[in-house]
């Protein structure tokens, strides 16, 4: 496995270049910001908007209450409606300039993942060897940068919160990665486009029917996703809303979304498959937009079936959830890590023979 | 040593055949919820949008005892000032004079100020001539507060003369 | 290096919450004071939503005293009426038919039920179960439907009156008992389902606030956070009143099936039985109505109690409700003392919250079912 240890850094983005119609030796610097644009304002925007009413009105619906109904006749642009409503607010005058700056410092960390999440064989910024890993380094930089370059909270509430908060984020983050390893284990390598294109003969060749480890692995990824980023079910009284108001809320509000969907974005290309099986030809316009659209939906779907179901559980506190990931995500996510070693080991011993 | 680290196993399989068996039953009872199953009896929507669209329950659907606005029939009313008395935070504003002709009384003024009104019921349940009675009304709201003031009395009573 | 001890305030700090904080289950102050994540000690302020009812009492004369008497605790305004009404009768020696009796006892158990049900709500909000919690307001609405039918109003009723209730039975009334009835109890299955059989949920209540029975009798807490820590005392069998010694019913005790007795888990079992002993009284009493009077005497707003003065006791939901009724013989009432059961069972927080994480805290105070009206009347 020589592979892990290749850091030359290849682009396999030239799906991208197809999308917009530029010829391949367009400079990947200017493919990166044209399809970071793009991504930003007609796909992260709109599923924001839509992803949200549809969580709030099923949500409504599981609780026998109504739900968003009234903008636009059926509530659709509800989400649209409020963070209109929270822009238009009066904004907070910071004091210090480092905490005029710093939140926009995060959302642009935050947002920098883009570069790093795969859409599909050919959509990818960076497919080295390793490069299923570097997502969640993006992650543990943010944290880290979140832990250091704190706002500074008035409350001294938050601040036990937040250190509470770090060493959630450390202990889902271990479960993550060891699932992430499960999924490495079965490929042979860390290349996302090798990761995607063998779940493309169909369902059962996803990674998430793969071997029972790999069903474990799944479930693994998506909750330890859950609990590092504070979400419900495991979402204690968020003091984070507290100090927010204004635009500052709904930047919050995008900024969880986005998270939440990245994270359904890499369960979905590690464990769901991210792209379709038949392979037309892998520049064409068609085949690129069907990649990502197909990505975009296999996320939106999980992203929606987390929180509805979400809605149906209560709440832990965070030491139950540090508890929980130590105690159960851990082991679960070493003993399937074990157990498709084994698996992929008797796989190639039955293949060759 | 050893004991305790197979016991801590089993006791992290038990915590996730729990938390897994707790989850199926949480969606197991609120799923079909989501999915309108039996939608007659027990899993329907019980928001009631009010006031646009208007409440699929009109005021008829309430029972018949609901105290909603007072209201006086000043036919009957005989001005004997029992509801005022009654009245714990003295809504009431009466005056009524005695007619000579006719021997009764005649209430020309009798405003009720719903502003103060609690809706206990005290003075529907001692007016001697049963004039005072609960509507079944409760939409009350105005924006002037003087609306809310409201009246049913006569007026200036008819002169000598008027009245043959 | 970036965190001392200094930095980390792990020494002893202290946060207040309050008056109004979404934490608090009512509007009152709570200061404690906190290692790091455990609060050490705690300490709480009230008198907040004081409203000097038990003075408006004794300005309003016998017959519209009732409508601040209503006021005092207004999710179960019911039981300060009944109160209220057994210690008038007690001081002008008014014997009450059996059938005001009877629907008395009635409306009051529905009322038990309605308040158990809202204490469910706010827990399952305080867990962050807003499932559950818009589930079991539904059934509340058709207990209030149902004080409509019969008094009607929702809140507020004002029906009792010394010597039985201001009106008679409905028609259809017990048909819609008998209906309501069976309703909440398929509910109260999918809420077991829902609640009980949760690992989380019970993983947030279960050996958390533990009260013990000690403890319990020396605060003189009543009630069923009480009876949840093996303090056996209602005051429906201890000194029955208005009717309960005719039927046969069981007071749950907590039992410590999930962690141990007297934590939260057992405060949320034996109001679940509560609910469940209350509608099988209420589907006993409701088929067995006496006929006769709904009331001994009409009174009038110039009624005059004589001299004396008279205590009753009476089991709300939650506690022992008690009235201490003056009387000089004039129109006024000269004093109506109240002894509410929050008041008592305020008490208790201080020496709860000793050694309770932060996040614990709206769990554990919910879980006792205080109501500030009634600790600042």
């Amino acid at each position: 496995m020589n592979g892990l240890t290749d850091f030359t850094i290849t682009t396999s983005s030239y799906g991208w270049n197809a999308l917009f119609g530029l010829s391949e030796q367009t400079p990947v610097l200017v493919i990166l910001l044209i399809s970071f644009f793009f991504f930003f304002i007609l796909v992260l925007f709109p599923l924001y908007f839509l992803l949200g009413f549809f969580e709030r009105k099923l949500a409504a619906d599981l609780q026998a209450r109504v739900g968003p109904n009234r903008t636009h006749g059926k509530g659709l642009l509800q989400v649209l409606a409020d963070t209109l409503k929270l822009e238009n607010k009066e904004k907070k005058i910071e004091t210090t300039v480092f905490r005029r700056v710093s939140p926009h410092l995060k959302t642009a960390a935050l947002y920098s993942t883009f570069a790093v999440l795969p859409f599909g064989t050919a959509m990818i910024f960076l497919d080295s060897d390793s490069s299923v890993f570097i997502p969640f380094a993006c992650f543990g930089v943010l944290f880290l940068i979140s832990l250091f370059a704190s706002d500074g909270s008035i409350d001294l509430e938050d601040e036990i919160l937040a250190h509470r908060q770090a060493f959630l984020w450390l202990s889902s983050w271990v479960p993550a990665m060891i699932s992430v390893f499960i999924s490495v284990v079965r490929v042979g390598s860390g290349r996302w486009s090798t990761i995607l294109s063998s779940q493309s003969h169909g369902p059962l060749s996803w990674g998430v029917f793969s071997s029972p480890f790999g069903f474990l692995g799944f479930f693994v990824f998506l909750f330890s996703g859950l609990v590092a980023l504070q979400l419900p079910p495991f979402h204690s009284i968020d003091r984070g809303m507290r100090h927010r108001a204004g635009s500052s809320l709904a930047r919050f509000n995008v900024d969880q979304f986005y998270s939440l969907f990245a994270w359904c974005i890499l369960a979905s290309a590690l464990f769901l498959g991210g792209q379709h099986t038949r392979e037309i030809s892998d520049t064409s316009f068609m085949w690129s937009a069907f990649q990502l659209v197909s990505s975009l939906v296999k996320a939106s779907l999980l992203y929606i079936v987390l929180r509805v179901v979400a809605r149906a559980m209560p709440q832990l506190r965070q030491d139950q959830m540090t508890e929980f990931c130590w105690r159960v995500l851990t082991p679960l996510a070493l003993l399937s890590l074990i157990g498709e070693v084994i698996w992929a080991q008797l796989a190639l011993v039955g293949g060759s023979s | 040593m050893k004991a305790s680290i197979i016991r801590s196993i089993i006791n992290a399989f038990k915590i996730l055949f729990d938390g897994v068996n707790s989850l199926i039953r949480a969606l197991s009872a609120s799923l079909p919820y989501l999915f309108n199953v039996n939608p007659n009896t027990l899993r329907k929507e019980v928001t009631e949008q009010y006031p646009d669209p208007v409440s699929s329950r009109t005021i008829d659907d309430l029972p018949p005892r609901t105290r909603g606005l007072i209201q006086n029939d000043i036919e009957q009313c005989i001005g004997c000032r029992d509801c005022a008395k009654a009245c714990p935070v003295d809504c009431f504003v009466i005056e009524s004079e005695r007619l000579d002709e006719t021997q009764k009384e005649w209430v020309s003024l009798f405003d009720i100020d719903h502003a103060k009104c609690i809706f206990c019921g005290l003075c529907v349940e001692v007016c001697p001539t049963n004039s005072l009675t609960h509507s079944k009304k409760y939409e009350g709201a105005t924006q002037v507060k003087k609306e809310m003031i409201e009246s049913f009395g006569r007026g200036e009573p008819p002169r000598r003369g008027d009245y043959q | 290096m970036i965190y001392s001890r200094e930095r980390l305030h792990s020494q002893n700090t202290h946060l207040s919450w309050g008056p109004s904080d979404p934490l608090l289950p009512g509007v009152f102050k709570l200061f404690a004071e906190t290692e790091g994540d455990l609060i050490r000690s705690a300490k709480i302020e009230t008198g907040f939503l004081h409203k000097g009812l038990e003075k408006c009492s004794e300005k309003r004369n016998w017959f519209t005293s009732m409508v601040s008497i209503d006021r005092i605790e207004p999710e179960t305004p019911l039981f300060t009426e009944l109160a209220f009404c057994i210690a008038v009768e007690e001081i002008c020696n008014i014997q009450v038919p059996r059938r005001a009796q009877t629907i008395r006892l009635i409306l009051c158990e529905l009322g038990r039920v309605g308040s158990h049900l809202n204490f469910l709500s706010r827990l399952a909000i305080a867990t962050g179960f807003e499932t559950v919690s818009h589930y079991i307001f539904r059934e509340r609405e058709l207990i209030l439907d149902l004080f409509e039918l019969m008094t009607g109003r929702r809140f507020n009723p004002n029906f009792f009156r010394f010597g039985g209730v201001a009106a008679d039975i409905t028609e259809g009334f017990i048909e819609r008992i008998h209906e309501t009835t069976r309703l909440i109890e398929i509910r109260l299955r999918e809420y077991h389902a829902l609640m009980i059989e949760n690992r989380a949920f019970v993983d947030r209540l279960a050996w958390q606030g533990i009260l013990s029975t000690e403890l319990a009798q020396f605060k003189g807490l009543t009630g069923p956070s009480a009876r949840a820590s093996g303090l056996r005392y209602d005051v429906r069998k201890a000194e029955p009143y208005s009717g309960y010694e005719q039927f046969d019913f069981r007071v749950p005790l907590g039992m410590g099936s999930r962690g141990t007795t007297g934590d939260g888990f057992d405060r949320v079992m034996v109001r679940l039985e509560e609910i469940r002993e209350s509608l099988l009284l209420l589907s006993h009493a409701v088929d067995a109505v006496p006929a006769g009077d709904f009331l001994a005497l009409h009174t009038q707003f110039e009624f005059a109690v004589p001299a004396g003065e008279a205590y009753s006791r009476v089991e709300s939901p939650r506690g022992m409700l008690a009235c201490h009724v003056v009387s000089d013989g004039g129109f006024h009432p000269v004093r109506v003392q109240w002894r509410t059961p929050s008041a008592s069972n305020i008490e208790i927080i201080p020496e709860i919250l000793r050694g309770a994480t932060l996040q614990d805290l709206p769990v554990v105070l919910s879980s006792f079912n205080l109501s500030m009206a009634e600790v600042d009347r």
